[in-house]
Parts: C-alpha cells; structure tokens; sequence
C-alpha cells in the first residue's frame, strides 16, 4: 500500500511540477502583459496619439528582472525623451527600464 | 530639488558608455536630473619599465587614469550643457564600490550601459544589477547603444575600443 502511494507520488510528481511551473511563468507573462498596457497607455498620452515608439515587456524571472523595453526607428529618438517620464512613473518595482539608443538619440 | 541620476561605467563599457551619452542626456532632460558620471576601476598596480624599475607608483597612475577619464568624459559632455554633469573616478572593485557610491549619492535613476560582448563581462553585469536592484529607491535603466551595422563592424575599431580602457598602457614604457 505504501510502496504504491510512493509510486504514485514519485509517477505524478514531474507533472504537477510541469504544471505549477507554467503556471508560474503565465501569471508573469500577465503581469508583464498588465505592466506593457498601463506603459503603452501612460506613452500614449504622453506623445498625444499613437506613435512609432515600440515597446517589449519581458516578464520577471527567477534570475533576471523584468524589461521594459523601449525602441524607435532611427531619426524618432526624442520620442524616447518625451515619454521617459510617464514611462518611468508606470514601471513596477522588479523591472528595469531599457532603451536602445539610436544612431540619432 | 532635482532628480539625480547616476551612470555607472565599469572598466569594458567605455565606448558604449560614450556611444550612449546622447541618450543619456536625453533622459536626463527628461527627468529633470542632474547626472553624475562614476566610473569604476580596479586599483592600477604600480608601472614599471621593461628592467623591472618602478616609473610610477598607484598614486600616480590613480592621478593618471582619473585625468584621462575625466578628460574623455568631460570632453564629451560639453556639448551638453543644458544638462548639469559631473565626472567621478573611483577606484576598487567595482561590485564593492558600486553600492557604495549609490548609497552615498542616493540615486532616484540608475543607468548601466549593456554589458561588453564577453561572458564573463556579462556575468559581472548580471551580477552588479542584482546587488543595485536590491535598492527599493532607485529605478534601474540600461542604455543599448545602437548595433553596429554589419559594414562597420569590420571597420578598424576606436581609439577607446583599442584601448580597452581609459589610461590603459599596453607595454611597459621604455
């Protein structure tokens, strides 16, 4: 009876391991996807419209902190300037702030 | 009161660190900060010539690399002048005194420019954010210069590149 309750444990254990660990990863990836919205949001109101400001959110994981990544194409960098502000205000804590820095910035 | 920012230099982000100033400048702008550039370098050993004979103690080459550094950063910055900009020099190990120098300017913005190809560069990196990342009060943001196109990365590299580091010798003197 014990032998195959330890069987059990042992077979099932890998699959809910499986499945708390994706869980884990898609309750970030909508936290990251919350976080990406209020930054698009706050970047929006900033700039007056919608605008070539692009913006990529990696959610957090157990060995880095999260990104909130910001690009324009070459020659829109002060759009970056512009909305740094608002952008900054909307980050949560365990997220960092990166911008690629064009040719033109 | 001003919003400061602190921009961290580790010895190998030179040149991104001079590629990305205009960004900086832009979000300093933009924050309404003034800046504080730090850069960090190990403590230089004394400078010998090639009979072993000692033409510079650390004191000197500290004096020596701080100049050099301060020269090459204050050059840059001064076509920003709308933006109020100082350099700093310090010396020691950088995961030591990097915490040190944001716990004593208290930061509301702290820049790191994108780690040097290299993995052992980039683990130093990864390493000194999490120590920083660990200060509630300070916001963390990594410059990227931008990526070279696939022409000018066969160029010949710049003097700083070269160099590796500002007021590194690469021979002893004669």
């Amino acid at each position: 009876m014990f032998s195959d309750l330890v069987g059990l444990i042992v077979s099932v254990s890998p699959i809910l391991g499986l499945l708390v660990w994706r869980e884990r990863v898609d309750r970030r990836q909508n936290a990251a996807d919350i976080v990406r919205a209020d930054v698009h949001a706050g970047a929006t109101r900033a700039l007056n419209g919608e605008s070539l400001l692009a913006i990529n959110v990696q959610a957090p994981s157990v060995w880095q902190p999260g990104h909130v990544r910001l690009s324009t194409p070459s020659g829109y960098e002060p759009l970056i300037g512009t909305a740094f502000q608002s952008v900054l205000d909307r980050v949560p804590a365990g997220y960092e702030v990166v911008i690629h820095c064009g040719g033109n910035s | 009161m001003s919003a400061r920012l602190l921009a961290i230099i580790t010895p190998g982000d030179e040149a991104a660190a001079l590629a990305s100033l205009a960004g900086l400048v832009t979000v300093a702008r933009a924050a309404e900060a003034e800046v504080r550039l730090a850069y960090f370098r190990d403590l230089p050993p004394p400078r010998v010539d090639r009979h072993d004979r000692m033409v510079a103690d650390t004191d000197a080459e500290m004096t020596r690399i701080a100049s050099v550094a301060t020269r090459a950063l204050g050059s840059a910055a001064l076509v920003f002048d709308d933006v109020k900009m100082e350099t700093v020099v310090r010396f020691g190990k950088p995961r030591r005194e990097v915490p040190i120098e944001a716990e004593v300017y208290a930061p509301q913005i702290v820049v790191l420019f994108a780690a040097a190809a290299g993995l052992l560069s980039r683990l130093r990196a990864w390493a000194l954010r999490r120590r920083l990342a660990r200060r509630p009060s300070s916001r963390m943001l990594v410059l990227e210069p931008a990526r070279r196109s696939s022409r000018s990365s066969t160029a010949t590299p710049g003097r700083s590149e070269r160099q590796g580091a500002w007021g590194a010798t690469s021979g002893p003197p004669n």
